[in-house]
């Protein structure tokens, strides 16, 4: 099932499967690329930016940009 | 025959740990041509190593990485040194690849290893060097561990350069790859010429630096490069480097799964959906204490010096000449009021190295950043808001922590707004004599229409002059660490040094300056000097207001720092300064209207700050513009305050 970055909850992983064209460049470095595997650890306490694990690292992204990254998680 | 070395990284990796252990300390700061980016360069040996700013790649998204990516591929480097954080090798690599990439002479430090043994992670490094190609040294900089190998290691690279690894792509990448490098080898002999391959790539990866200069070269050639690109090379490169490094470190690499760190444990603490908030209000409560209360007992001994200095001059049989209080008052004088600010500066990059080195600023950031980016600021913005109610001077200087150049400029440029110390003896003198027990309320009502006007600024400049998209908002959550004294006294001293030197010099001028206008022409008294015909010079703009020449000379003064409001109507007054009925005649100055005596504390809440803030806006912009601007604004601001002060107050008084 097809979601978007910012659309998952705590604890959910899964792999990115899509990235918007202008944010390739930010996030590509940062190993946020098509076929890397992202779980979002927590939400700020104010409700974003939201804090992920990817390549094994914590890596902090704010909302509307995780709205530009889709990913393909498991679906129940 | 000296060399040119450069050492590049990741941010938070350890870098400048490094290039200090390699360099001795002896390093040379300076700014990077055109922008307020330290430039550190350093010697080992009779070769030269210059530290670049921490970068991710070499796709410029900041100015910092712009410079770190320039100097890469324009200046040619005899030599980079990489230094990746073992901890983390995965992303590490990336910027590695991208080096390799360019076919420049590498030297790779593996550093953090100390953090590698205790967290039990395994790493085969001759292996990692056997795969990448590339010379590679494990090192604990912090710890000095593996320095000696690594000096050895850089003087054999630069003796007999290393040979550089070739990283090939899939076949459908390099068929792509090969007919781009026909391109330019066609039609832009001159791009890139020893780097043609890295360029291709480039360009397929749609770099826009890359495309932008071969757009400015050879226009042609940029049509031909579009039509072999496919709209998934701007991520397959991406893509393949990383599966490339997921081999290798496969192959050289034992990362325990799902180990709970201590950084995780603090993380679950610190960001917490209820406690990380109080817990960030509290270190912000530590900052600022830190800062102002133990700051206030040096300020007392700086004031005690000064006073040990220029006493005697002033007491002296030549004392009551003009020349005696050009030494005590103007030179004295003006190198103290540079002075009196260092406590306080000190302090603030102490405590602020220490949160940036333990890795809690980035989480500070986390954890407002909502709320900032609602009102138009970064995350990062708060503790600058925060430091501006003791004093703007630090606080202008912490903004430098945000990348983002609007919102660093925002930052700057509001928090002269944020009422700071120094104009609280303006309030409780002329609120107490015209509201008695209710001045109270008065202090906190000023206090809030700073912040209105802070967060309206903000927004008005967003909406103006830093229009368009913002930057977004992708920031690495590093894992803490134990700042260590020498370290986060190094970052506090370089940080310091430079308020001394570009802000210091233009306060001890206009001090120097103001001093001059007070006294000029020699011998009269100040009711004639050249500072009271500014004041008078000025008064017909502020007649309409209610304010006489006394009031407005008191704004003149107020320039030069606000605490001197007071001093100068008790000056022109002709009452001591500590004299009882002193605010009650400022308050007869001011017709004894408690309407005018609100909208002039308006004012002088809303004009510059202090000629000191202005010092610090042009160290940290390094433009006259942003300056004037500064002050203009400030000033255009407060006058409209004080109207609406008025307007508003005489329909209901």
């Amino acid at each position: 099932m097809e979601k978007k970055l910012s659309e998952l909850v705590s604890g959910e992983e899964g792999t990115v499967s899509r990235v918007d064209s202008k944010l390739i460049s930010r996030l590509g470095p940062m190993g946020v690329i098509p076929g890397a595997r992202i779980k979002l650890v927590r939400v700020a306490p104010l409700g974003d930016p939201l804090e992920f694990d990817v390549k094994g690292y914590a890596l902090s992204i704010r909302k509307d940009a995780c709205a530009l990254v889709h990913v393909e998680v498991s679906g129940r | 025959m000296a060399q040119t070395i450069a050492v590049i990284g990741n941010p938070n990796v350890g870098k400048t740990v490094v290039f200090n252990a390699l360099t001795g300390l002896r390093a040379h700061v300076a700014n990077w041509p055109g922008v307020t980016v330290e430039k550190k360069t350093g010697k080992l040996d009779d070769n030269l190593i210059v530290d670049l700013p921490g970068v991710y790649s070499l796709s410029p998204v900041a100015v910092d990485d712009l410079i770190a990516r320039n100097f890469i591929v324009r200046d040619n480097p005899d030599l980079v040194v990489d230094i990746l954080d073992g901890t983390n090798l995965e992303r590490n690599l990336y910027l590695a690849l991208l080096l390799a990439e360019f076919e420049v002479p590498l030297v790779f430090a593996l550093n953090m290893m100390d953090v590698v043994r205790t967290r039990k992670m395994q790493v085969d490094v001759g292996k990692l060097g056997e795969l990448l190609g590339v010379p590679i040294v494990p090192t604990a900089a912090i710890k000095k561990e593996g320095i000696d190998d690594l000096k050895r290691q850089i003087k054999t690279a630069l003796a007999r350069k290393p040979p550089i690894p070739s990283i090939k792509y899939s076949q459908e990448l390099e068929s792509r790859i090969e007919k781009v490098v026909g391109i330019l080898a066609e039609q832009a002999g001159t791009f890139y010429p020893e780097h043609r391959r890295w360029a291709a790539i480039k360009l397929l990866e749609n770099d826009k630096e890359v495309v932008k200069e071969l757009r400015a070269s050879y226009p042609g050639a940029v049509t031909k490069v579009d039509s072999v690109r496919v709209l998934d090379d701007e991520f397959a490169f991406a893509s393949e480097r990383y599966e490339k490094i997921a081999e290798i470190v496969k192959a050289c690499y034992v990362k325990e799964e799902d180990a709970l760190t201590t950084s995780d444990i603090l993380d679950k603490v610190f960001l917490h959906k209820w406690f990380g908030i109080p817990i960030f209000m509290a270190m912000m409560w530590m900052l600022f204490e830190f800062t102002f209360h133990f700051g206030a007992p040096f300020m007392t001994m700086i004031e005690w010096v000064q006073g040990a200095l220029s006493d005697p001059i002033l007491e002296s049989s030549w004392g009551g000449t003009w020349y005696a209080s050009f030494l005590a008052d103007g030179i004295i004088g003006g190198m103290f009021s540079v002075f009196i600010f260092l406590p306080n500066i000190f302090l603030m990059f102490l405590g602020l190295s220490f949160l940036e080195d333990s890795g809690y600023l980035s989480r500070a950031a986390f954890v407002m950043d909502r709320l900032m980016y609602k009102i138009g600021f970064h995350g990062r913005s708060f503790v600058s808001l925060i430091l501006g109610f003791g004093c703007n001077i630090p606080a202008i200087m912490s903004a430098r922590a945000i990348e983002d150049e609007n919102d660093r400029l925002t930052t700057i440029l509001v928090n002269q707004n944020i009422s700071c110390g120094a104009r609280l003896p303006v309030y409780i003198i002329i609120g107490g004599a015209v509201w008695g027990a209710a001045a109270g309320s008065i202090v906190y009502s000023l206090y809030a229409l700073g912040i209105l006007a802070a967060i309206s600024m903000a927004l008005l400049f967003r909406k103006t002059l830093f229009k368009g998209e913002r930057a977004p908002f992708v920031l690495e959550l590093g894992d803490y660490r134990m700042p260590t004294a020498k370290y986060t006294g190094i970052h506090m001293w370089e940080r310091g040094r430079e308020f001394l030197k570009k802000a210091g010099t233009i306060i001890f001028v206009v001090v120097v300056v103001m001093w001059c206008l007070q006294y000029l022409p020699w011998g009269v008294e100040p009711g004639d000097s050249a500072l009271y015909k500014v004041g008078q010079f000025f008064s017909p703009v502020f007649i309409p207001l209610g304010f006489g020449i006394v009031a407005t000379v008191g704004l003149v003064f107020g320039f030069l720092a606000k605490e001197v409001v007071v001093a100068a109507f008790a000056m022109m007054l002709g009452v001591a300064e500590d004299a009882g009925d002193l605010g009650a005649l400022i308050f007869a100055d001011l017709g004894g209207n408690p309407v005018i005596a609100f909208s002039y504390l308006v004012f002088v809440l809303l004009y510059v700050p202090c000629v000191a803030s202005l010092g610090a806006i042009y160290r940290e912009t390094g433009s006259w513009k942003w300056t004037a601007f500064s002050a203009l604004y400030g000033v255009g601001l407060a006058y409209l305050g004080a109207s609406l002060v008025q307007l508003i107050g005489g329909v209901w008084f």
